[in-house]
């Protein structure tokens, strides 16, 4: 938790965040499997990272309900014409394949991402992506990364 | 080189998206994987928590490394075992997992040495609890010591609020065991931000600042979730906050 460039720790990850990696892997510009290899040996020695200059923003879309309960099995569309979209990506997350059709089997069900040259720009990738998604009570925040914009 | 991806969520579809860009990957098996890593990786349909069964899978398939995305499997053990059985794993051991699977561990880690977090208390009794609660005033935080999938915190405006999330948790066991304990601590004022970095226990290499939106509705407001959107670069991550960092 950041207030006038001081922070506190709130919480520790033992992994990659999600949806946090959803964007950050998009970025990465570095190949990631020699790094995950040497983490795994012992013998990180990479001392830095190559990034894309770009932005990444990544927007869930949740079924109705969650995070308390929330129906499954709705029928998505538009998930290739999202994808067809330059410069998004459409991670899935509880999805699940059903007759040749993909329906909604979680609570988060995709990550929608989104590139840009700024986060202004990434945002409106990823939102148009969103919005060539849908099914019965998707829902989701329109305010993602708008605090990027209010620095 | 075979590569095992441990989960199914947006975060290892992600990683399979990744990891199939690499020169040195030959082949990608994502367990139990979703419709989304299935266009790129095999899915196994063996659950994260099946961490015997995820082992068997690697060592009779030859995978030369596995790479674990979600937390409850680190927490019980996966990357201890995998070590044990000669495997490569890309995840921490059942101990350093506790970092993240006891917020009263991680809390107590933090006392130890001296990293600026807010002002707590750890309880495994409900009047104890709401005492504290009493005695500290609103707005307070309560958090589920476990695993809760991002769900157990809660962000009490009121005295009345807290008490009543003390109670979910350690009366009614609405999160069951991960709610055996509580850590109410002090409402933080700010912005939030996501600071990960990898490391083989020794060295540490930073990734790109990020930040995370927990709540379920816009201008942050309603319950936490797992994670509603993300976007990288951060700027409220700045260099004064790196290099204290």
């Amino acid at each position: 938790m950041i207030e006038n460039d001081d922070f506190k720790v709130l919480e520790f990850n033992a992994r990659f965040g999600d949806p946090e990696a959803q964007p950050l892997l998009m970025r990465l510009k570095s190949d990631l499997v020699p790094v995950l290899l040497d983490c795994a040996r012992g013998e990180l020695t990479t001392a830095e990272l190559e990034w894309h200059d770009r932005a990444a923003v990544c927007v869930v879309m949740a079924a109705s309900g969650y995070p308390a309960s929330y129906p499954k099995g709705d029928t998505i569309e538009g998930i290739d014409n999202a994808n067809a979209i330059d410069g998004v990506l459409v991670f899935h997350a509880g999805t699940a394949s059903e007759d040749g059709k993909i329906v909604t089997a979680g609570g988060r069900v995709l990550g929608v991402t989104g590139w840009g040259y700024d986060v202004a720009a990434a945002i409106e990738t990823a939102y148009s992506g969103v919005k060539a998604i849908s099914w019965n009570g998707a829902q989701y925040r329109t305010d993602i990364g708008q605090k990027a914009l209010k620095r | 080189m075979k590569i095992l991806v441990v989960g199914g969520g947006g975060r290892e579809h992600a990683l399979v998206w990744k990891i199939a860009q690499s020169p040195l990957v030959d082949k990608i098996y994502c367990a139990p994987g979703n419709p989304g890593t299935a266009e790129l990786a095999e899915n196994i349909a063996i659950t994260v928590d099946d961490i015997d069964g995820l082992c068997s899978f690697a060592k009779g398939n030859g995978v030369d490394l596995t790479v674990v995305g979600p937390e409850l499997p680190l927490t019980l053990g996966i990357a201890d075992l995998f070590k044990s059985e000669g495997l490569a794993v890309f995840g921490p051991s059942k101990a350093a997992a506790q970092l993240e699977g006891s917020k009263g561990f991680s809390k107590d880690l933090m006392a130890k040495y001296g990293i600026k977090t807010a002002a707590y208390a750890s309880f495994s009794d409900r009047d104890e609890a709401v005492a504290y609660v009493r005695e500290q005033g609103a707005p307070i935080v309560v958090k589920v010591d476990g695993l809760a999938a991002g769900k157990g915190v809660i962000l009490a405006q009121t005295e009345e609020e807290a008490v009543a999330a003390v109670d979910d948790i350690l009366v009614k066991k609405v999160f069951g065991d991960a709610g055996d304990s509580v850590v109410i601590e002090e409402f933080l004022t700010g912005e939030e931000a996501s600071f990960f970095a990898f490391t083989d226990g020794k060295n540490v290499l930073p990734l790109a600042s990020a930040q995370d939106h927990k709540q379920i509705f816009n201008g942050d407001k309603g319950p936490n979730t797992g994670g509603m959107g993300a976007y990288s670069p951060a700027p409220v991550v700045t260099d004064v906050c790196l290099s204290d960092l």
